[in-house]
């Protein structure tokens, strides 16, 4: 082909567009980064820089994307800022010391505002030494002022850019800029100033525009982007827009940009190491020290072998630093007695043993940390630690001080748009009702698979073909997985060796006193840079409290280890296996108590096992049944090969873990250490960009190339996408695998400790406090009312071992004024009102009391309690003394307690609704749930019970799992869908539900009643009510 | 004493049925987006499980095809004040207690009626006519009414003492005390009246604030709250919100048909005729559009004013989709059967309308417009003309180069020109019906003037003005 001369002429001016947002401009730019380097890339651009206003954090993924798909384009990483109406500029990073230059401004000026806003000093423009500025001249009288200004500070560093946007004021601005150039000596740069990749991304930046300033599209009048112009163009438009020799000017100008973010390298806190050591002899000192503590008798040669094996591994990686940044901070907790359990890829080492940063002992459990942490997978280690809930504070608060807040910040997590999210802002701006909105919104089940968005909202009624219609569900299409904001990751913490704001600029958080970068987890780990999660888990924090009444009651010293150290109890996997698990760890939900007595856990690993199998990955790719299959026995345990076997021998063939999955990726299909990394980052989002499909044929090609059937390829595939985002991997399960035969422990020893420490820690777990108290009760704990004399701030054990509901229980009793109460009852105990008015409690907190029926050692009954207490005359200090009260209320019948008990402390200790019913003769041929295991099965029965839960998992094929509870316990109810629907306003309404039904009992015992009729008994309890009070 | 109370529970949506929604049978509800939560309930929605107190969720989970009318106190209380002017036809001492019920002072008019079941029969016979669900019950006080109303007892009591009797049963849900001081009492145990009437008020006095000790007594029959009596307004004005958006101009008459009834009934009441009636509409794109119809001679008959209507409606076409109005009454003047000068005394009054009258006669419904400016890249948008009266004339610069003198719609270009200046790029406008992607340029002629051409997406060229 011969190139014409115009061509030829092109290709020797190279173009790079230097000032161009993404979509990490919030709500003003309207292309990923990713689009625009692509895009730069088609056109032949020689660079392209991005840069969002005040901000870096769309350039890593930028830089990702020329990196992955190897783009012949290179990326300025740089910054734009809005330093008034008249002063615009962006800051180009030509070498390192430019980059630190610029994450500093950026920090400044983010510091000084507000989550999401800037404001920028003249001093930090003044201060700028190595970034290059483009200057963008607005027209207006100040660019003479601004133009000496930087004359005077910036000479030699500073371009112009000039814009050809076709708006009408072009010939005025290309005048004005050719004379600033004159007069100052700066060169010229052309630039678009673009805001998308492509023309048909206008009204996508219309919309964003709109959210943006509040308004409707229609109301942006001539705010509005008039045309198509600042999106990225083909060369062969710039060279007919521009003088050429502003074109080339762009080339010369990003030929002496030479920084690339691959650069950055991460400085580990170097306090870390003591003096007389460095890193790798340090981390093997602490590690030997470890060993001692770990393996008091001894290490054997295959366990010291692993240990040589990891610890070559980590300095070969560089990853010592990493380590021993955990290190400390698991030794502050230590100090601190604050309990901790490390989880992850790297976790489960026999050094993160030895580190005593986890508890999960390499010999129960045949972890290779190799499998872990790889070279060839080039994934950075991942350890997760999880603190008591209650007590993290603590922790951040030490790696603040220890660090100072120069060089701690936490990672941020960028908020995206969501469906719901996007359609509500785009229908708003498209003029739509918002009451019209919600409506939609609620008639679309996003969990339907079936049906999508849009046909469930075409059955509505909606016009498909109507003009309104179709921008609306474009644009919410389009905006889908875009940046809203960023907020700060639940515990992830970055710290470096110097200021931190060198690397990456730091910004506010919503939270006071918070700080984030601006990079997410998936950034960081593309520049290699490693993040230390600092997490909160209730459990922990439960199961410290529950040592502490062990220690106080028995003087024993429980602890983890200690737990371990017996090895596996068969009482405890007996209880585990009936599945009496209500407060256990991870394995507490319906769903797992379904499984156990089919799983039938009898070894800690088993419980590995277990908390992975009964999640959305194995459910969906279908991998339970035949486990349990192969487990009993009832199927042959085979492997399609021997690379297949090597994968999943110790899970019976079949793939329970994700690790196991990317690990088949490789043997089975063939994908490289990076292609791996990559699915598994595509894993990890692809709800939200869908990028796993891209990796759909290579897998089922390079399986079935490999002599794998089809079947056997697309139930892998079926099982990543359900791993997705809901994916378990073996080396956090091995570690939530000790908490829970920790509690299963302790649940099973101590139980009357076990219901106190986790009521204690409440909110967290799956069940209320009040079916905490019953599953209590039903376990023989005597559990004790609330009393003002009695009852500590927390719940407490009497020496008999009764569990003595606390003060924190009342609902509307400030936690000071518990605390209060506790700390200055008299030695008698209150005996009258006035003591409490007297010690400066409020009406409120006394009312609160009188409620809860704590104060029946004074008064007759709550009722009269809470009269007497509304006297307003008897909190004046006339009446300390005596208390006159002429009227008296009449007490509250057992049914009206029972409401009080539950409006002021969320349970009860008495009657269970149920149970009055049946007293009250209101339920005839109800089978209760105690006694279900004589019906036999397939025979109908009649249950009723409480509604304490309905879930529909997407895995269930619109079953709902509804749970009813009687006084006997708990009843698993499953509705189809045809007897939900038919039976619709029963089955949402109803809080007391009947059901006639058929009783399935599985041959290892689990019952569950198939609805068939649903009656609603909510009058049932009405009736009581009233009779209650026809007594009165 | 005695005082008739009446509630009107579903008020807005029984309204809606009657009057106005096309399937009466539908799943409607009143829905308060500000709380989310459904506050009125059809009959068909009720079947389907849909209760007052329910979130949108829920409901929409039971019956997907329900249909929401969004709450309006302003259009209850309306309504309210239309059924008291309508009520002050049989019933003069009439008290309103707004959104949903009023209150009727029964010992004046037994006179006029004889008995109260008379009059009773009279009531019951005008609500009914309605279409409006009510409940209602006698009582010494509007208080103890209103709570029996309330507790739908549904009975004209022979004596107080009865009423207040009846009261002892009700439960404190019914009563007009407050969230606060009803979870008060009932976190003491007391859940009815009888609980409190037997509480000594000098007990309750020192728990207790004073409004509510009033209103106890109020209840017990033992004290009267003065309270402003309702006097009708002398102006008839009728408000109302479709139930869809129209584009017909003349379907609206199905819905102008019971006003205009009302109007007439209105104006015959108070011995009053008119020439004039004033039909404003409330446009869903665009400000609200007044239509004056006039008569030749004053009128006060339902159907000569529907007539007249119906040929009105005809000729409007509706810039954009209508979705309310409003029907005035004005220039009423005493009805004398022998006056035949009416028109010509009160013509100043109506010269504005005569003026346009007269131009829309002349010159059609299209020709006569006003100017208004909007901010819009696209030149033909800026000074649209509507119909309406209003204007707008807030200060609009556009952008760029452009000329005051405008050509619409725009003209081929024909002339030979030579371009001075340009392009200007106009991409813009996908989210109407009007999008443009033109490339503007400024152009001379051989006459010397100075052109505002365009070139559109097929390369057509196009005059859109001239600079002065």
């Amino acid at each position: 082909m011969i190139l014409s001369g115009l061509y030829m002429d092109i290709l020797a001016d190279m173009f790079s567009e230097l000032v161009c947002q993404s979509n990490f401009s919030f709500l003003e730019g309207a292309s990923h980064p990713e689009e625009l380097v692509n895009t730069a890339s088609f056109y032949g651009y020689e660079a392209i820089a991005i840069t969002d206003e005040c901000s870096v954090a769309g350039v890593v993924r930028a830089w990702q994307e020329i990196k992955s798909s190897n783009l012949p384009v290179k990326l300025v990483v740089g910054s734009l800022f809005n330093f008034s109406p008249a002063f615009r500029f962006a800051l180009l990073c030509p070498n390192k010391r430019a980059y630190s230059e610029l994450c500093r401004i950026i920090t400044n000026a983010r510091r000084r505002s507000p989550k999401g806003q800037y404001s920028l000093a003249e001093w930090d423009i003044k201060s700028v030494r190595d970034c290059f500025i483009i200057w963008l001249p607005t027209g207006s009288d100040q660019d003479e002022h601004w133009g000496q200004w930087l004359a005077k500070h910036h000479l030699g560093r500073c371009w112009i850019g000039a814009s050809r946007l076709l708006d009408g004021s072009d010939s005025l601005l290309f005048a004005n800029v050719t004379r600033l150039s004159q007069q100052f000596q700066f060169p010229i740069i052309a630039t678009q100033q673009a805001v998308c990749h492509h023309p048909d991304r206008q009204p996508l930046q219309h919309v964003l525009h709109a959210i943006r300033t509040g308004k409707t599209v229609e109301e942006l009048g001539f705010e509005a982007l008039r045309n198509h112009e600042r999106s990225l163009k083909p060369l062969t438009s710039l060279t007919r827009l521009y003088p050429r020799g502003w074109i080339a000017e762009s080339s010369s100008l990003t030929k002496q940009c030479v920084f690339s973010l691959g650069e950055l390298k991460y400085q580990y806190p170097s306090e870390l190491v003591p003096e007389g050591f460095s890193a790798t002899t340090y981390l093997r000192h602490c590690v030997e020290q470890g060993i001692v503590k770990r393996f008091p008798e001894g290490v054997s040669n295959s366990i010291r072998a692993t240990i040589e094996k990891e610890l070559a591994l980590i300095h070969s990686e560089g990853y010592e630093y990493f380590f021993l940044t955990i290190y400390d901070i698991v030794q502050y907790a230590q100090s601190q007695q604050i309990l901790y359990q490390g989880r992850g890829s790297a976790a489960n080492s026999i050094v993160c043993y030895c580190l005593e940063i986890t508890a999960v002992d390499p010999r129960q459990i045949n972890v290779l940390f190799e499998r872990f942490i790889s070279k060839e997978r080039n994934e950075p280690p991942d350890i997760d630690v999880d603190f008591e809930h209650e007590r993290r504070e603590e922790i951040i608060q030490y790696i603040y001080k220890k660090y100072g807040r120069e060089r701690t910040a936490l990672a941020a997590t960028v908020i995206t748009f969501r469906f719901k999210s996007a359609f509500r802002e785009v229908g708003k701006v498209l003029g739509f009702e918002e009451a019209q909105l919600s409506f939609w919104l609620k008639q679309i089940n996003l969990r339907d698979s079936t049906v999508g968005w849009k046909a469930q909202l075409a059955s509505l009624g909606l016009d498909r073909n109507s003009k309104a219609i179709t921008h609306l569900f474009s644009i919410t299409e389009s905006l889908l997985g875009f940046p809203r904001h960023l907020s700060q990751h639940v515990g992830g913490f970055v710290i470096s060796a110097g200021p931190l704001y060198e690397l990456v600029p730091v910004e506010n958080a919503a939270m006071a006193d918070r700080t984030v970068i601006q990079w997410d987890k998936d950034d960081l780990e593309s520049l290699g840079l490693l993040k230390v999660d600092v997490l909160a888990l209730g459990m922990l924090t439960a199961i410290r409290k529950i040592f502490a009444l062990i220690e106080q009651r028995y003087q024993l010293p429980v602890s983890i280890p200690f737990v371990s150290k017996y090895g596996d109890d068969p009482q405890v996997f007996d209880a585990i296996c009936k599945a009496d698990t209500v407060g256990i760890f991870q394995i507490e939900s319906r769903a797992q108590m379904s499984m156990l007595p089919r799983l039938k856990p009898r070894c800690y690993y088993d419980l590995v096992v277990q908390i992975a199998i009964v999640r959305p990955g194995p459910i969906q790719g279908d991998m339970v049944h035949p486990y349990l299959q192969r487990r009993h026995g009832d199927m042959p345990v085979t492997y399609p090969s021997e690379e297949v076997k090597s994968v999943l021998s110790r899970t019976m063939g079949v793939p329970i873990f994700q690790e196991q999955v990317i690990q088949l990726a490789m043997v089975a299909a063939g994908f490289t250490g990076g292609e791996a990394d990559q699915l598994r980052r595509a894993m990890a989002s692809w709800k939200k960009t869908g990028k796993l499909y891209q990796f759909k044929s290579k897998l089922i090609d390079g399986m079935t190339e490999r002599g794998y059937t089809a079947a056997f390829a697309q139930q892998l595939f079926d099982q990543i996408c359900g791993f997705g985002e809901y994916g378990f991997p073996e080396s956090h399960s091995a570690s939530f695998a000790v908490l829970a035969y920790v509690s299963s422990w302790l649940k099973f020893y101590f139980p009357a400790e076990f219901y106190t420490g986790l009521l204690n820690s409440w909110p967290m777990g799956f069940y209320s406090p009040a079916q905490l108290v019953k599953d209590a009760q039903a376990h023989g704990i005597t559990v004790l009312p609330v009393c003002i004399n009695h009852s500590q701030y927390d719940h407490s054990l009497t020496k008999a071992g009764e569990l003595r509901l606390g003060l924190r229980q009342v609902k509307g009793l400030s936690e000071t004024a518990a605390k209060h109460i506790a700390n200055t009852r008299p030695p008698t105990g209150f005996i009258n009102l006035s003591q409490l008015h007297n010690c400066g409690l409020s009406q409120t907190d006394i009312a609160a009391l009188a409620s809860a029926n704590a104060l029946s050692t004074i008064s007759a009954h709550r009722y009269d309690a809470r009269w007497k207490v509304a006297d307003t005359q008897q909190s004046l200090p006339l009446f300390t003394t005596a208390e006159t009260h002429s009227y008296s209320l009449a007490a509250p019948s057992v049914a009206e307690d029972m409401i009080e008990d539950y409006a002021s402390l969320q349970l009860s200790i008495d009657k269970h609704p149920i149970a009055l019913l049946a007293e009250a003769g209101k339920l005839s041929r109800i089978t209760f749930a105690r006694d279900l295991i004589n019906i036999g099965h397939k025979k109908p029965v009649r249950v009723v019970g409480n509604v304490i839960g309905r879930q529909a998992p997407a895995t269930a094929g619109g079953v709902t799992f509804v749970t009813i509870e009687d006084h006997t316990g708990n009843i698993n109810v499953i509705v189809w869908q045809n007897s939900a629907r038919a039976q619709k306003a029963t089955f949402l309404t109803a809080r007391i539900l009947e059901i006639h039904g058929i009783l399935e009992r599985s041959k290892e015992g689990v019952c569950h009643v198939i609805a068939g009729k649903l009656v609603n008994r909510n009058d049932l309890f009405d009736e009581l009510m009233i009779k209650s009070r026809d007594f009165h | 004493m005695q005082w008739l109370y009446v509630d009107f529970p579903f008020l807005q949506l029984d309204h809606f049925i009657h009057e106005l929604a096309e399937d009466k049978h539908a799943a409607l509800v009143v829905f308060c987006p500000v709380n989310n939560e459904i506050l009125q309930v059809s009959g068909t929605a009720a079947s389907a499980g849909i209760q007052r107190g329910m979130g949108l969720a829920q409901a929409s989970a039971l019956q997907s095809s329900i249909q929401l009318l969004p709450y309006s106190f302003e259009s209850e209380n309306r309504l309210l004040t239309l059924l008291a002017s309508q009520l002050y036809q049989i019933a003069s001492d009439i008290v309103l207690l707004a959104p949903q019920g009023l209150a009727i002072k029964l010992d004046p008019i037994i006179h006029y009626y004889q008995s109260v079941g008379n009059f009773v029969a009279l009531f019951h016979h005008t609500l009914q006519q309605t279409g409006l669900r009510y409940h209602f019950a006698t009582g010494p006080t509007v208080e103890t009414a209103q709570a029996l109303a309330k507790g739908k007892v549904d009975t004209i009591y022979e004596t107080n003492a009865q009423a207040i009797c009846a009261l002892q049963s009700a439960s404190l849900a019914v009563t007009a005390l407050s969230e606060k001081h009803i979870t008060q009492f009932n976190r003491m145990g007391i859940r009815s009246l009888h609980a409190v009437f037997q509480i000594p008020l000098e007990e309750l006095g020192k728990r207790f604030d004073n409004t509510l000790i009033s209103y106890v007594l109020a209840l017990k029959g033992n004290k009267h709250t003065p309270r402003p009596v309702f006097h009708p307004s002398q102006r008839f004005q009728y408000q109302c919100e479709l139930p869809f958006e129209l584009e017909d101009s003349t379907r609206l008459l199905r819905f102008l048909t019971h006003p205009v009834e009302q109007c007439c009934a209105f104006l015959k009441s108070h011995n009053l005729t008119t020439d004039s009636l004033v039909l404003m509409l409330h446009l869903a794109d665009s400000p609200q559009q007044q239509i004056n119809i006039r008569s030749g001679a004053p009128l006060h008959n339902a159907q000569d004013w529907l007539s007249l209507l119906s040929l009105k409606l005809e000729q409007i076409e509706l810039t954009s989709p209508l979705r309310g109005f409003q029907l005035c009454c004005d220039n009423t003047v005493v009805f004398h059967a022998t006056s035949d000068h009416l028109f010509a005394e009160r013509f100043s009054k109506h010269a504005e309308n005569m003026l346009m009258g007269a131009l829309l006669a002349k010159l059609g419904q299209n020709a006569v417009q006003r100017p208004k400016v909007r901010a819009d890249h696209r030149a033909d948008l800026q000074v649209p003309f509507s119909k309406d009266k209003e204007e707008n004339s807030k200060a609009v610069i556009p952008q760029g180069q452009q000329p005051c003198w405008l050509i619409s719609p725009p003209r081929p270009l024909t002339d030979s020109t030579r371009i001075i200046y340009g392009p200007e790029r106009l991409q813009t406008g996908w989210w109407d019906n009007y999008p443009v992607k033109r490339d503007y340029f400024i152009a001379t002629n051989a006459k010397g003037q100075r052109l505002w051409v365009f070139r559109d997406h097929d390369s057509q060229w196009f005059v859109h003005g001239y600079f002065s």
